[in-house]
């Protein structure tokens, strides 16, 4: 999703929580159905996923939606 | 329907080869060629207006339009990142798209000339004009005057400008059109 000019950066945990699973970008891909691509993009934080993505992410996570976006650097 | 366009879509691959061996064979010498050149043509002939019914099919159809072109058009939604992209990208498509028709709408109805004056018709003692004008025609004028067409889809080809003007239009109406219904389904 853009990021409208003015607002917070959205930083998330995503890599930290996904190499202490020990799980590939491939896997994570896989499991919350999108592409390696959009994952990587994540990370990096060039893409801020829309609510229904972080909500798939958060429940393979097993935790909130808090505890892996949140506002910041 | 689906399945209908499907067998036109298979017919028309399956049957380009053929299309081309008639268009090759040219004029058949021997009677065997002659034969195969007369079977050829019926297939030729049948192949051309399923393309037409094929063509028309993609203009009216979104499903089809959907499924034939998003191929050609490269897109790629597998996921919701790929389908904002695709929104971006179409987006400035859609605007560059648009500001080119308008230039080559201009252009299609603007005319610069400059004209050499007739001796003795100077004016202030120069020797050209400029001419600006704009011109718009509906239908192409027909050049060929001495041909003796009785009719033909060339007797109402649209002009250059009345081309452009209906591709700003659809682009346009296709445009408001599904932004409407996807409004009216979000609310």
């Amino acid at each position: 999703m853009p990021r409208i000019e003015g607002t917070p950066s959205i930083s998330n945990c995503i890599q930290k929580l996904r190499q202490i699973n020990g799980l590939t970008q491939e896997d994570l891909a896989k499991a919350v159905q999108v592409t390696r691509a959009t994952i990587i993009a994540l990370e990096k934080g060039n893409y801020n996923p829309s609510l229904e993505l972080a909500f798939r992410i958060a429940k393979f996570f097993k935790t909130d939606i808090q505890k892996i976006f949140y506002i910041g650097d | 329907m689906n399945r209908f366009v499907r067998y036109i879509k298979t017919y028309l691959i399956l049957g380009l080869p053929l299309v081309i061996a008639c268009i090759l064979l040219g004029t058949p010498k021997t009677n065997f060629l002659k034969m195969v050149q007369d079977a050829l043509s019926w297939n030729l002939m049948f192949w051309f207006l399923m393309l037409i019914l094929f063509l028309v099919t993609l203009v009216v159809s979104a499903n089809t339009r959907e499924k034939a072109l998003t191929r050609i058009a490269n897109l790629k939604e597998r996921d919701e990142r790929e389908q904002f992209i695709t929104g971006k990208a179409s987006r400035i498509t859609y605007i560059a798209n648009l500001s080119m028709l308008i230039l080559l709408f201009f252009f299609s109805i603007f005319s610069v000339g400059i004209y050499r004056l007739p001796e003795g018709k100077t004016i202030n003692g120069k020797h050209h004009a400029l001419n600006i004008g704009l011109n718009y025609n509906f239908f192409d004028s027909n050049k060929d005057s001495d041909s003796t067409l009785v009719y033909g889809t060339q007797t109402f080809a649209l002009s250059k400008a009345t081309i452009i003007l209906m591709l700003i239009s659809w682009q346009l109406s296709v445009f408001n059109v599904t932004a409407r219904r996807e409004i009216g389904k979000a609310s």
